[in-house]
């Protein structure tokens, strides 16, 4: 009998039985306890987003390779149903959220609305990355509404409503992008050249030192453009300050901002790290002291962007303070500023590891242990 | 063609290299000789583009050095440097690893199979060619990475003591007699260091003579015969270049403590 029910339907049931079981055990479970139903509600929610993400994720080929890479061969256009199945929600979905949404009124809150609402941003956030760079309007104002949704979560209509409007842009973006599927094939590769997934992690892996950090190029060949970044870190601060809006408790708002600032402040390191990873200061410590060469322009630039970096969150926040902004606004807008100075102080890292007055160093290379032998 | 112009570089308070300008045409064989320590690895790197000197420019055909960033990628992708002991992927087999470095310098895909297999051939490592590199010995890792730089094709070379490292004797005179061909069709430009001047001899175009990081002369073997006053052979002109006092201190140990 079960042998006839089609695989993908097959899954399908195993999917939700697991779910009406776990959450009935749980519920069974935790039913003495004080906050009974809390650990129900959140396995729901996860349940709904998961299952939200899960429709774009499992069938849109952007998602996987070996799909992409043969639906590249193929001559599949966006007129035709994909073949594993579609990225648009389906009667099965209904159905799951249907179930999720009955198990719900076990509990007496938060009510459906909030449901179908994580079902939808979970369903969109999966989308975004889909989205063509040439769309990036369409997908900077979905990011920018997925926050708004996520900021009024704990108004179920607004916030629904917010997930459905920004949907309906998404979709749009979704639909352009399997439309122009076809016009980027992807090369083919043998699967020894694709061991880590990064070709340029692995380029450099396939060829060692010197050879790697010489001739292997780095990606941010295609500097973004100024506007794109300032839109990007502006995004980052909206969405800081769209999740702080998730602690009701003030106390811990600002804690989670502290937090995230200080993450924040943590990237001007990493990209110290970056910089300096397997490219040496031309001369030592020592030597420059005793040289009197304390300042090496060429190699020196780097430190600028770390301190600037550093400067302009406190910097932001001493500054919006002066305007009267509150401390959650004063706060996002410093992680935003951060990353803005990071991503936008020179040089950048191409022109860094070409034209930077370093020392190459195959420190890295000794460092991976088994994965390099020195010749000879 | 490459030139330094003015080349002064310390890592630490002792200057390795000293005002030094030279100029490289295009198809000479270069040799840097010089006892240990005197600087030629270090020059050799600052040629190849992984030091940045304190002092001086270096020029690739008629490009500089680190000055921006398109030349210096148009530089690196027709300068193979290659350094005394580099770091090999040793989960790669040899082969893998001569195509990886083959597709990084854009050689065309079938030309480049053929090579790689020519290569194998001819450093002994058909055998070899399939198996990870952390199966090979010494002198086989040392192939296998000389192997490397004659796969990029490109018109500079710059190797840092080829015929050290375990190199077994066919190994040396293979590689030898390649440079050899390219020196005599003069359409690669390489320049290579030496400890061990009988072993150049035959190949270099001109030699670089290098002393306590001062360039002490820059001339064919015949022109450093003429500057020695010595017409022997290459080790004995460059003992009187380096260590002018050596000889009579040889003497004068043997005549005492000879027996």
């Amino acid at each position: 009998m079960i042998r006839r029910i089609p695989p993908a339907a097959r899954r399908w049931l195993g999917q939700w039985f697991a779910l009406v079981v776990f959450y009935l055990f749980v519920e069974l479970v935790t039913l003495a306890t004080p906050q009974p139903h809390e650990i129900g509600r959140w396995i729901l929610g996860v349940a709904a987003v998961f299952w939200g993400v899960r429709r774009v994720a499992a069938f849109h080929p952007w998602y996987n390779g070996d799909y992409r890479r043969w639906l590249g061969q193929t001559p599949w256009t966006s007129r035709k149903p994909l073949p594993m199945g579609p990225v648009v929600p389906t009667w099965g979905d209904g159905l799951y959220l249907a179930t999720i949404l009955l198990l719900s009124t076990i509990a007496p809150e938060p009510g459906l609305l909030r449901y179908v609402a994580l079902f939808v941003i979970g369903h969109v956030a999966a989308i975004v990355p889909t989205i063509r760079k040439e769309d990036a309007p369409i997908r900077a104002v979905t990011i920018a509404g997925l926050g708004l949704a996520v900021r009024h979560f704990y108004s179920p209509p607004v916030c629904l409503a917010a997930g459905v409007a920004v949907y309906l842009l998404a979709y749009q973006g979704l639909r352009r992008s399997l439309d122009r599927f076809a016009e980027t094939p992807e090369p083919y590769r043998l699967s020894h050249e694709n061991v880590t997934g990064d070709p340029l992690v692995d380029q450099l892996n396939a060829v060692g030192w010197p050879y790697g950090p010489m001739l292997v190029d780095t990606q941010d060949t295609r500097p973004w453009p100024r506007l794109d970044t300032a839109i990007l870190c502006l995004l980052v601060a909206w969405w800081i300050d769209c999740l702080a809006a998730l602690f009701v408790d003030p106390q811990r708002r600002l804690a989670f901002l502290a937090l995230v600032s200080s993450i924040f402040e943590l990237f001007t390191l990493l990209r110290l790290g970056a910089y300096v990873q397997g490219c040496a200061p031309p001369i030592s410590f020592w030597g420059r002291i005793r040289t009197m060469r304390l300042i090496i322009p060429g190699y020196d630039r780097i430190w600028v962007g770390t301190i600037c970096g550093l400067l302009a969150g406190p910097m932001t926040v001493a500054l919006l303070a002066g305007l009267g902004a509150p401390m959650e606004a004063r706060l996002s807008a410093a992680c935003g500023m951060v990353l803005l100075v990071l991503i936008l102080t020179p040089p950048s890292l191409r022109r860094w590891r070409l034209t930077g007055a370093y020392r190459l160093d195959p420190m890295k290379a000794r460092q991976a242990g088994k994965q390099f032998i020195q010749a000879g | 063609m490459i030139e330094l112009h003015d080349i002064t570089q310390h890592y630490g308070v002792r200057p390795i290299l000293r005002e030094i300008s030279l100029r490289i045409e295009p198809g000479e064989v270069i040799v840097i000789l010089g006892p240990n320590g005197m600087g030629k690895t270090t020059l050799l790197g600052v040629m190849g583009g992984v030091l940045a000197p304190q002092r001086g420019k270096v020029w690739i055909d008629g490009m500089r050095r680190r000055n921006s960033e398109d030349e210096e990628l148009a530089i690196r992708r027709r300068t193979v440097y290659l350094p005394d002991r580099p770091w090999l992927p040793a989960t790669r087999t040899g082969r893998e690893f001569l195509l990886a470095v083959g597709r990084l310098y854009d050689v065309e895909e079938f030309r480049l199979m053929e090579h790689v297999d020519r290569l194998l051939d001819l450093f002994d490592l058909a055998d070899k060619g399939d198996s990870a590199i952390m199966t090979y010995s010494a002198g086989q890792t040392k192939k296998i990475a000389l192997a490397s730089a004659l796969v990029a094709e490109t018109p500079i070379l710059l190797l840092d003591e080829p015929f050290s490292g375990g190199l077994d004797p066919a190994g040396i005179l293979t590689l030898k007699r390649i440079i050899q061909h390219h020196g005599r069709r003069r359409d690669r430009t390489i320049v290579l260091t030496s400890p061990v001047p009988e072993l150049v001899e035959e190949i270099a175009t001109r030699v670089i003579v290098l002393h306590d990081g001062r360039l002490l002369a820059f001339d064919t073997i015949d022109g450093l015969q003429r500057l020695a006053g010595h017409r022997g052979p290459l080790d004995e002109v460059l003992q009187r270049f380096v260590f002018p006092d050596a000889t009579r201190k040889l003497e004068g140990y043997l005549q005492d403590f000879g027996r």
